[in-house]
């Protein structure tokens, strides 16, 4: 009786909470774009990463852009401290120089262990959406699941290359690394 | 007149139905930050740039990613059923969710019981012989008994939409996870506090269960956290001597999560209550247990990684006809992983458990003696070495030290070759063991006055070796398969024996089955359309088992196991518009010899409707095709049609 009552109640608190506007969702790269944009934020690069007190700080893709307009839009006008944010694209990883943020596009899926091993330790975040990308060895990877984006990070990578990745981005996120279980 | 039937309507409502109205409001008010950030009309980038991490997350987007097998490059037989899948599935309890493994066997035998299996081994109740060759852990926390090496399945529930995802391994993965992971590893892995914030209250109903859960989720500072409440009920099933089994079961639960991080280390405190009832022709059976995980995982400057995991564990079970049994386990592990030279990766640990239990005997039915502390340690080394970039050689070793069979080395090899980036050829050698427990050492059995079975005071490990080789490919971005065989050599396996010097009884427990099973399993992703994904799995088993020499050859080799030959199921995931999907899965699985149950086949169905960012309406259907079909040997119960109609509310 108990039970049925309850579900009652729970389907009544449906009707009343499911009548609500629906606004059209964004799309999910642009919402990645501001994924990225919060990482500039949240991610404390060494020092010796930017030439000088107000180098840009360069956001960058690599391989086919997912993003269209999207990521400039994002970034357009922002700064962190003094350093303004830019953005670039890469073909290939050897073209891969001064970034800090560089997003790893899935047309790079077949290369990603070689584009990991060729960064290694250098203070370059990388960020894909790769499946499984961070157990790779990419620093944040982009899970899309249920309609909604989740961070799984690989602190060990990201210590490697001697960035401090703010609790405000670990906290929510999926710790991923090589210890088991 | 419309007033006063709404009076007399308010006059009916029960006290308990108030507070648990109550509570639920209660709830609804508790989620009023998560309800402020309503998502859904802040489109525009400027919008989102506000938003916090977190609500970033819960930020719902329209294109809907491939969320196919991740291939990952792990040497062994992976299935990974993901929190999608488990979603779309509909199913409502673990074992349910376990028939999406294609390298998995599941027979539901009553409302609550089941027996899951790996590679064969599914057991016989009447020779007194279980599935006890499988390792099941939820967020490293070991859920099989000690007592008998078997996992008690109807105490084994969490939030099950809090699930990230479940790994499961076929084959041994005793290096790394020890004893009794002898035919396969289910890792069971609940999601980051972090990631489960806000108010999610879900409810289903059917012909055969009704459950309903509650889960909060905020953060305090730094640190984000979780709590739970669940219910549910189970009709009984049929019987197979016709009319019902009388086998209804109802079972609460309460659990918690919190995590905190700050940048290298992060600490995770977890645990769970339940108390359930079981209808058993018997006399009823009650369940109850409650668990505390705590695990610190700190990262060092360079590629290292150390983790520290420990847990209690409290089972208590109990039959009104008599028979009950306390467990209380503590449990501490250590585990450390690094590089060294670029071309060596290590983990290395060492962990401690202790199986403390207390058996009230049931008629006829002793433990000698009935208490006991059983001390379980272990040390392990692995190194993973590149060879070439393309070649890797793992080489692991398990030194275990268990109360009745001493130090037992558990070593394992495995060879990867990533042939090209869209294809990974494995092999691997690798021993296993089951070793005793108090069931197969201290049991007594009398029937009427007569000592009729005793433990093997010479009882030793189960042991196996296992030979296994692999692929995975992704040939193209829509395709992704994956195929595994196996040579398995089993020795010293369980089986009755005389009481020797010609006297017949007491029977004991011997090691006199010996033998080979073979197979091949496989599974492979097809994405046919954008929104349209079809999944096929299937596997195929051979036992060839005999007894030795000596042995008694009492109750023939299928007491070890009922397992069919060949399963395979085909599942469809799609979306038929962005807030409309439907799901089917259509199942085999192939008669089992002996005892004789027929091949069955049977199909799942659900549709899903997300009515708003806020809700998910669904109706799914279970083994629809027949009105009962039989799963496992009589005394098991025939499994019946089911429907069930579920809400999901995100507040």
């Amino acid at each position: 009786m108990q039970r049925r009552g309850l579900i009652a109640l729970l389907v009544s608190l449906a009707a009343c909470t499911c009548c609500g506007a629906i606004a059209a969702a964004p799309s999910e790269y642009e919402v990645k774009a501001v994924f990225l944009f919060n990482f500039s934020q949240f991610v404390s690069w060494p020092p010796a990463a930017f030439g000088t007190a107000d180098a840009p700080l360069i956001i960058a893709v690599l391989g086919t852009d997912p993003f269209g307009h999207e990521l400039d839009a994002v970034v357009k006008g922002e700064r962190v401290g003094a350093h303004p944010l830019e953005v670039r694209r890469y073909s290939d990883v050897s073209q891969v120089k001064d970034c800090h943020i560089l997003f790893i596009d899935r047309s790079e899926a077949t290369q990603l262990g070689a584009i990991v091993q060729a960064l290694r330790g250098r203070s370059i975040l990388t960020v894909s959406d790769i499946d499984d990308a961070a157990r790779a060895g990419v620093m944040i990877n982009l899970v899309t699941q249920s309609d909604r984006i989740r961070m799984q990070i690989n602190v060990a990578a990201a210590r490697a290359g001697g960035l401090t990745i703010s609790s405000k981005l670990l906290r929510p996120a999926e710790i991923v690394g090589p210890v088991e279980g | 007149m419309s007033v006063q039937r709404q009076t007399s309507e308010r006059a009916g409502v029960s006290p308990s139905r108030a507070s648990v109205a109550l509570a639920l409001l209660a709830a609804v008010l508790l989620a009023r930050p998560a309800l402020g950030q309503s998502n859904g009309d802040s489109s525009s980038t400027e919008d989102l740039k506000k938003l916090s991490v977190e609500q970033l997350m819960n930020v719902e987007v329209t294109s809907v990613s491939k969320t196919s097998q991740p291939l990952g490059d792990a040497p062994a037989a992976v299935y990974i059923i993901t929190h999608d899948d488990i979603v779309r599935s509909g199913a409502t309890t673990i074992p349910e969710i376990l028939r999406l493994a294609p390298n998995l066997e599941v027979f539901q035998t009553s409302a609550s019981g089941y027996v899951i299996t790996a590679r064969g081994f599914s057991g016989n109740s009447a020779a007194e012989s279980y599935s006890d060759k499988l390792l099941v852990l939820v967020d490293g926390r070991s859920v099989y008994s000690p007592l008998y090496s078997g996992v008690y399945w109807d105490a084994l529930d969490t939030m099950i939409p809090d699930i990230e995802r479940i790994e499961v391994i076929s084959g041994p993965g005793a290096t790394l996870w020890g004893a009794n992971a002898m035919n396969g590893v289910i890792n069971i892995i609940t999601r980051n506090a972090g990631s489960t914030q806000g108010t999610l209250l879900t409810a289903a109903g059917g012909n055969l269960e009704q459950t309903a859960s509650a889960r909060v989720g905020d953060q305090i500072d730094d640190t984000a956290f979780r709590v739970y409440a669940k219910g549910l009920v189970g009709d009984a099933l049929q019987s197979p001597t016709g009319g019902s089994a009388e086998d209804g079961w109802s079972k609460a639960q309460g659990g918690f999560r919190t995590d905190w991080s700050e940048d290298a280390d992060s600490v995770t405190a977890e645990g769970d209550a339940y108390r359930g009832n079981e209808s058993v022709p018997t006399g009823d059976t009650g369940i109850s247990g409650a668990d505390l995980i705590g695990r610190w995982v700190h990262s060092f400057a360079s590629d290292s990684q150390l983790q520290l995991l420990t847990y209690f564990d409290h089972v208590e079970r109990f039959n009104v006809e008599g028979g009950a049994f306390v467990l209380n386990t503590y449990d501490l592990e250590l585990q450390h992983s690094f590089d060294v030279l670029g071309w060596n990766s290590i983990v290395w640990g060492v962990g401690e458990r202790v199986n403390d239990y207390d058996i009230t005997d049931a008629a006829g039915l002793l433990f000698v003696p009935p208490h006991r502390a059983l001390n379980l340690s272990d040390i392990f080394g692995q190194d993973t070495i590149a060879l070439t970039p393309a070649l890797r050689l793992i080489l692991g070793l398990k030194l275990e030290d268990d109360p009745y069979s001493g130090t037992t080395p558990l070593p394992d090899g495995r060879l990867a070759w990533n042939v090209s980036p869209k294809v990974l050829l494995w092999s691997a050698v690798s021993r296993a063991i089951r070793s005793p427990t108090p069931f197969d050492r201290d049991v007594e059995e009398y029937l009427g006055s007569t000592l009729f079975l005793v433990g093997g005071e010479d009882f030793t490990p189960e042991t196996l070796t296992a030979y296994e080789a692999g692929m995975r490919a992704q040939p193209t971005s829509a395709l992704s398969f994956s195929a595994s065989t196996y040579y398995n050599v089993y020795d010293d396996l369980r089986s009755i024996e005389f009481a020797g010097d010609g006297a017949i009884l007491p029977l004991h427990f011997g090691n006199g089955i010996e033998g080979e099973t073979y197979g091949v399993e496989a599974w492979g992703d097809y994405q046919v359309l954008e929104g349209w994904r079809l999944s096929l799995g299937g596997a195929q088993e051979h036992e060839n088992l005999r007894f030795q020499p000596w042995s008694s050859g009492l109750l023939g080799t299928s007491q070890v196991g009922d397992d069919p030959s060949y399963r395979a199921m085909l599942r469809s995931s799609s979306n038929l518009t962005t807030d409309l999907s439907f799901d089917a899965t259509l199942r085999y699985v192939s008669a089992l010899p002996d005892p004789a149950v027929p091949a069955y086949t049977e199909l799942d169905a659900r549709l899903a409707w997300r009515v708003s960012a806020h809700c998910d309406l669904a109706l799914s259907g279970f083994n629809l095709l027949h009105a009962h079909h039989e799963e496992f040997a009589p005394p098991a119960d025939l499994i019946g049609r089911s429907v069930l109609a579920s809400v999901e509310l995100h507040l």
